[in-house]
């Protein structure tokens, strides 16, 4: 029996029939072909479906999608565009913070929620914030340089 | 020659902003409503006989379209990289936890898995082998009944190297060191699971393929066959690549054959998606090695001779693995590496690879070098710490100079790169090497540690050319086509510099098609750090010709009376040099010559000087020219708990020519990832052929707070033969992480540890023992 | 067969109703961070005919002292509890809750959640115990309240019934006793422990007076080490150091062979530092 779940998603609302056990990322991947939340591991250990959630960076292979009953969801394609990029976007390309970029949309939406929090994180604070996502291609130096690079461009 | 404009550049990456708006289609975002879903029971038991399958239960279950096992196959059960050993679905046995039994094409995900469910099937267990020593004993049971290239019972291959008088040289030593090492089974841990999505071709009756995979034309020889249709009518394509590491060179076969095999018998067009827990007990591992190594010594530090014996892991099946023929493979590269990157005239070699019930072992980056290397720079440490000597010194002393021989023969030159001791300088520079640490006082000790290491471009004597098409445009743009694939490397931007450079353009005006075998040609697989020197090759021999094409026309169309050889071409500007003002727009010079019947599309080729390697004792050329580094760390230890943290790293690589800094200092600074994740926390734990920890909260790799600030450091000493100087740069930065800290730790303990990984659990047990002065 | 109805109840009441009604077929979402993936991958026994998610009972949101103790409620978050002054009394306790999985984790679950799971490695549980907390836990016929002792019967088990809620945890409020919390993993971050440890010490000087020693990973459940309190009690703290130092509690059962020496050499180290950290503290008070 499905049920039905009313949510607003990258600003627009949408009525979405899903099933009791559904998860979000395949919610959005499936029904929704939101194709840049990605799933790596299903199990909550990798960080590479992050999306937003009211602002708080989570994680959508262990979120029910039922449970998002009037929530406001961001992913990825809600960020930026190609020709408007969030700075955040903008700072991961310039800095080199990109590889084979299968991290880099959960990388990208939990760095925009730390950096909404704490607008100039230190090193440490980079690394304690992003501990969650796993990068196999860079080493991580280049994603540090790119929140201290959103961070500047972010600030007021 | 004119003057770098592009290449050496910090050009940003051509894929970046659609990577970073998330809008770019990998393999499983491209799944459709109307595909089926495939899915694998994979073995029970990791080594057994298959008595019966019973799939009838499966059959009944609603939204099934099929279940097949082995007898139901359209084509030949068999494929791999080098040798078509591995079965799509086994017959009446299996080898690894990874085989396949049934494969099942439904619905939905649902009814897939509920029809895995009611497969019966009765096994008869067999023993089964972790460990390649206990595998090769006399008397242990046979892996495989009737291999095709299996020398001895389980033994696959046993391959050697001799050069110069070993015993004569272990007799006049001052000094010999011994020492037995072993390293572990990793996981390659790409981001992105393996996934398919094979799909009938109803215009040519073939099939095609999409999976991220790293070796299109490789995938379409191997799996034509299973799929019982000529190579020209299978199309494999690999879009993005999320993550490959040399893992993808065979896990997308093994998906693509299953998915493949499901929708040939279905005639419909099949998704197929390994769960993470599926991608670690079924795709390909690093080989796990037991190497026992010794090293015989003047007084005065010169190396005189090394004699190794190598037993890989090589889990179930041949994979890269070696064999005598072809012979370019992770075997052959643990004796080609066996004495590092020193001049050592006498070396004896064995490598043994051993079939087992653990996965089968692959390529993983680095290929069997970062196994050798880490004994050699273990042994030199020992050395140095013998005669009383810097571990810089020592590693000064013997390193691998002009004129000098390799171990196989090969004779190193500076006109190909041959920069190690500017990388050892400028490590120890930056380091601040020769300033002691600050003495530690209480339970966490400090250690610095050092290790050098050679890596050799690309894989010849497997398959070594490179082709690419290069189309000039009427507007004066460029559209190149190469199968290799955009792995996370940066080739897309990388070739685009070469070109753009090469032909006078900007990088904003070439795009580059990649990994399609209907739109691409051969170019080779994207493995063993090849791709931007041999295929950068041949786009360069492609824009060079299209240069001269365009210069030629220009000379004779345009600005008449002018020698080709005055004119020039940048950014899409052909101009007469010195003459500013005589100059045309590119895409002028195009529709002229494209009205005066000269070509605008061009095959461009590369392959390098034939290699050589003798099965007898391992003598010749293995490849075209070698990339070196260095790298130096600082960790700490906590002697009560074990725990290791890596303070620093730097590491210096000779690249030859850094095309794109800043992709090199990306390889660099994730190879060292990977190595520091080899080195202190990696390890596929197997209990008689089941994998213990098959999750990414059991089986770690190194988070952002598991590294230090990396410090790479660009050495170019160019490679005459490379496009603008270039050597292979994406695996070499792997080598040298774990030695490195291996020596950090011996430094900090002074207990010697020859058994990685170094966690918190084999620190305290070494601690342990050595307290009691075993 | 995956579960057929979703439940959101507003209400503990409701809460209630809908687990009297399915008990053991009903799955209980809270942070959803271990179950969901459990259920994705049917690994829910007996599985399950409902789902229940309960993160919208807003009654069970809140952090508060009352009674001389501090209360959370049931889906109050780790996030939240770090960020809490209230429970900024508790050194091990928020030394613990820094310690859970990642940023995005402990925004989500949650430590009634991870009662509930009872995995022996459970950072929090490990402190909750030490600290001397109770849980509430409700039902359609009342309530009881269960120390951390009693709470747990076996891996991933608890002496829950089937019909009943986390519906609060009380960490009593004892100004004169400090407490941290140590943890060792195998890296250096997101990760379960290999071997934890919390200590709540009174001491009065250098002496420590009144110990509580909780570990976790060392045995199939969350255990408290009295054999290692005793060695403590009434030493002062450099001997007490030195007295759990290479000592294997009683309470520890360690099984697999391949980390049994491994845990037996450090649980001593990190309950001497713990017993250090937690007196520095009491310094750092006065």
């Amino acid at each position: 029996m499905s049920v039905e779940v009313t949510c607003t998603i990258n600003g627009e609302q949408h009525v979405l029939p899903v099933e009791p056990a559904e998860t979000l990322v395949e919610s959005l991947r499936l029904r929704l072909g939101l194709t840049g939340v990605k799933k790596a591991c299903g199990t909550g250990d990798c960080g590479a479906c992050t999306v937003l959630v009211d602002g708080e960076a989570l994680r959508s292979c262990i979120l029910l999608t039922a449970s998002m009953q009037g929530k406001s969801i961001t992913t990825i394609e809600g960020l930026g565009t190609p020709d408007n990029l969030h700075p955040v976007q903008e700072a991961f390309v310039e800095a080199g913070g990109i590889q084979c970029g299968f991290c880099t949309p959960g990388m990208i939406l939990t760095a925009k929620a730390m950096l909404d929090k704490n607008p100039r994180p230190s090193d440490a604070e980079i690394m304690e914030g992003l501990s969650g996502n796993l990068c196999r291609c860079t080493g991580y130096v280049k994603i540090v340089d790119s929140v201290h690079r959103a961070a500047e461009k972010m600030a007021p | 020659m004119r003057k770098l404009r592009i290449v050496g550049q910090r050009e940003l990456r051509t894929d970046a902003i659609a990577k970073a708006t998330g809008r770019v289609r990998f393999t499983a975002d491209m799944r459709r409503k109307d595909m089926l879903t495939g899915k694998a029971l994979f073995a029970a038991y990791p080594h057994a006989l298959i008595k019966n399958i019973d799939v009838s239960e499966a059959l009944r279950v609603p939204g099934v379209v099929t279940v097949m096992t082995a007898k139901d196959l359209p084509g030949r059960n068999g494929y791999g990289v080098m040798i078509q050993d591995k079965p799509v679905i086994v017959e009446s046995k299996t080898h690894y936890e990874g085989d396949a039994v049934a494969l099942v094409a439904a619905v939905s995900d649902e009814a897939a898995r509920e029809a895995l469910r009611r497969i019966k099937v009765d096994y008869e267990l067999l023993p089964a082998y972790d460990d390649p020593r206990e595998a090769m004993k006399e008397g242990a049971v046979r892996i495989h009944e009737n291999h095709p290239v299996a020398e001895d019972g389980n033994i696959l291959v046993t391959l050697k190297l001799d050069r110069g008088d070993v015993e004569e040289a272990f007799a006049q030593a001052d000094i010999i060191i011994e020492n037995d090492y072993e390293t572990p089974i990793v996981e390659h841990c790409y981001m992105e699971p393996d996934v398919c999505i094979a799909e009938p071709d109803p215009l040519t009756g073939g099939l095609t393929v999409i999976s991220p995979a790293q070796a299109v034309y490789a995938n379409r020889r191997s799996l034509a066959g299973v799929f019982g249709i000529p190579h020209n009518k299978l199309r494999v394509v690999s879009p993005l690549v999320g993550g490959g590491f040399g893992g993808k060179e065979d896990s997308c076969l093994d998906v693509s054959a299953m998915a493949g095999v499901l929708a040939v018998k279905c005639d419909r067009p099949v998704y197929m998606e390994l769960t993470r827990e599926e991608v670690f007990r079924t795709t390909g591992k690093r080989h796990a090695t037991y190497i026992s190594h010794r090293l015989a010594a003047t007084k005065e530090g010169k190396v005189l001779a090394v004699d190794v014996r190598t037993i890989l892991n090589k889990g179930a099946y041949v994979s890269m693995g070696g064999m005598k023929e072809p012979l370019h493979a992770v075997t052959m590269r643990t004796l080609v590496y066996a004495a590092g990157a020193y001049h050592v005239p006498n070396a004896r070699a064995r490598s043994h690879s051993v079939f087992t019930n653990t996965p089968y072992a692959c390529a993983f980056r680095g290929f069997g070098v970062p196994q050798a290397t880490f004994a050699m720079e273990c042994q030199m440490d020992e050395l140095a710490r013998r005669l009383g000597m810097d571990p810089v010194k020592i590693r000064q002393i013997n390193m691998l100079r002009h004129n000098d021989r390799t171990i196989t023969g090969q004779v190193m030159l500076e006109s190909r790169g041959l920069g190690l001791g500017e990388c050892i300088e400028k490590v120890a520079e930056r380091f601040g090497w020769d300033k002691a640490l600050p003495a530690a006082a209480g339970p966490v000790k400090k250690g610095k540690g050092f290790a050098v290491y050679m890596y050799g471009t690309g894989i010849p004597l497997l398959f070594e050319g490179s082709n690419c098409y290069a189309h000039l445009q009427l507007d004066g743009t460029l559209s190149l086509a190469v199968s290799s694939t955009e792995i996370g490397q940066g080739l897309n931007t990388v070739l685009a510099q070469i070109a753009a450079e090469t032909l006078g353009i900007r990088v904003a005006d070439v795009v580059v098609e990649l990994s399609d075998t209907a739109k691409t040609p051969d170019s080779g697989p994207t493995v063993g750090s090849r791709s931007a020197v041999l295929v950068g090759n041949a786009v360069l021999d492609a824009c060079a010709k299209l240069r001269e094409r365009m210069l030629t026309v220009a000379a004779r169309y345009m600005f008449a009376k002018t020698d080709p050889r005055d004119i020039t071409i940048e950014d899409g500007v052909v101009s007469v040099i010195g003459k500013p003002e005589l100059k045309q727009p590119l895409s002028a010079v195009a529709a002229k010559a494209y009205a005066s019947q000269v070509p605008l599309a061009v095959v461009g080729s590369w392959y390098p000087p034939q290699a050589s390697f003798s099965a007898e004792d391992g003598q010749g050329n293995p490849c075209h020219a070698y990339a070196f580094g260095a790298q130096a760390v600082e960790v700490t230890v906590d002697v009560e708990t074990g725990v290791i943290t890596v303070q620093r790293a730097v590491m210096a690589c000779d690249v030859g020519k850094a095309i794109n800094p800043v992709n090199v200092e990306g390889q660099m600074e994730g190879g060292s990832a990977q190595g520091l994740g080899w080195a202190l926390m990696e390890e596929s734990i197997m209990e008689k052929g089941v994998m213990r920890n098959p999750t990414f909260h059991s089986y770690m790799i190194p988070t952002i707070e598991d590294l230090p600030r990396l410090e790479p450091i660009i050495v170019e000493h160019p490679n005459e033969l490379g496009p603008y100087g270039a050597k292979g740069v994406g695996e070499p930065a792997t080598i040298g992480m774990a030695p490195a800290i291996r020596n950090a730790v011996w430094d900090a303990l002074g207990i010697k540890i020859n058994v990685i990984p170094l966690t918190a659990r084999q620190i305290i047990k070494s601690v342990k023992e050595h307290e009691q002065g075993r | 067969m995956t579960a057929q109805t979703f439940y959101n109840p507003a209400s503990i009441a409701e809460l209630l109703d809908v687990l009297d009604k399915f008990k053991e077929k009903v799955v209980i979402v809270n942070g959803g961070t271990d179950v969901v993936e459990r259920l994705q991958t049917g690994r829910v026994a007996p599985p399950p005919d409902a789902i229940m998610y309960i993160r919208n009972v807003a009654e069970l949101d809140y952090i508060r002292e009352e009674n001389g103790h501090v209360a959370v409620g049931g889906i109050t978050s780790y996030a939240e509890m770090l960020s809490s002054p209230l429970c900024r009394q508790f050194g091990g306790l928020m030394q613990a809750l820094a310690e859970i999985g990642s940023p995005p984790i402990r925004t989500i679950a949650t430590p009634a959640g991870n009662i509930g799971t009872a995995a022996p490695a459970a950072d929090c549980n490990a402190a909750l115990m030490a600290l001397g907390a109770s849980v509430v836990l409700a039902s359609k016929t009342g309530e009881r309240a269960l120390s951390f002792e009693e709470l747990f019967s076996g891996p991933q088990k608890t002496c829950l019934r089937r019909d009943e809620l986390i519906r609060e945890i009380r960490i009593p409020v004892n100004k004169t006793a400090t407490s941290a919390f140590i943890k060792l993993a195998k890296r250096k971050a997101q990760d379960i422990a290999q071997v934890s440890a919390c200590v709540c010490l009174e001491a009065e000087g250098d002496v420590c007076k009144n110990v509580v020693v909780s570990l976790g990973a060392v045995a199939p459940v969350t255990v408290r080490a009295r054999s290692m309190e005793a060695l403590i009690v009434n030493k002062t703290v450099d001997d007490a150091v030195a007295a759990v130092r290479g000592f294997v509690p009683s309470e520890a059962s360690l099984r697999s062979p391949r980390n049994k020496a491994y845990k037996e050499a450090v649980i001593g180290v990190i309950v001497g530092r713990a017993i250090k950290k937690a007196h520095a503290e009491t310094a750092g008070r006065k």
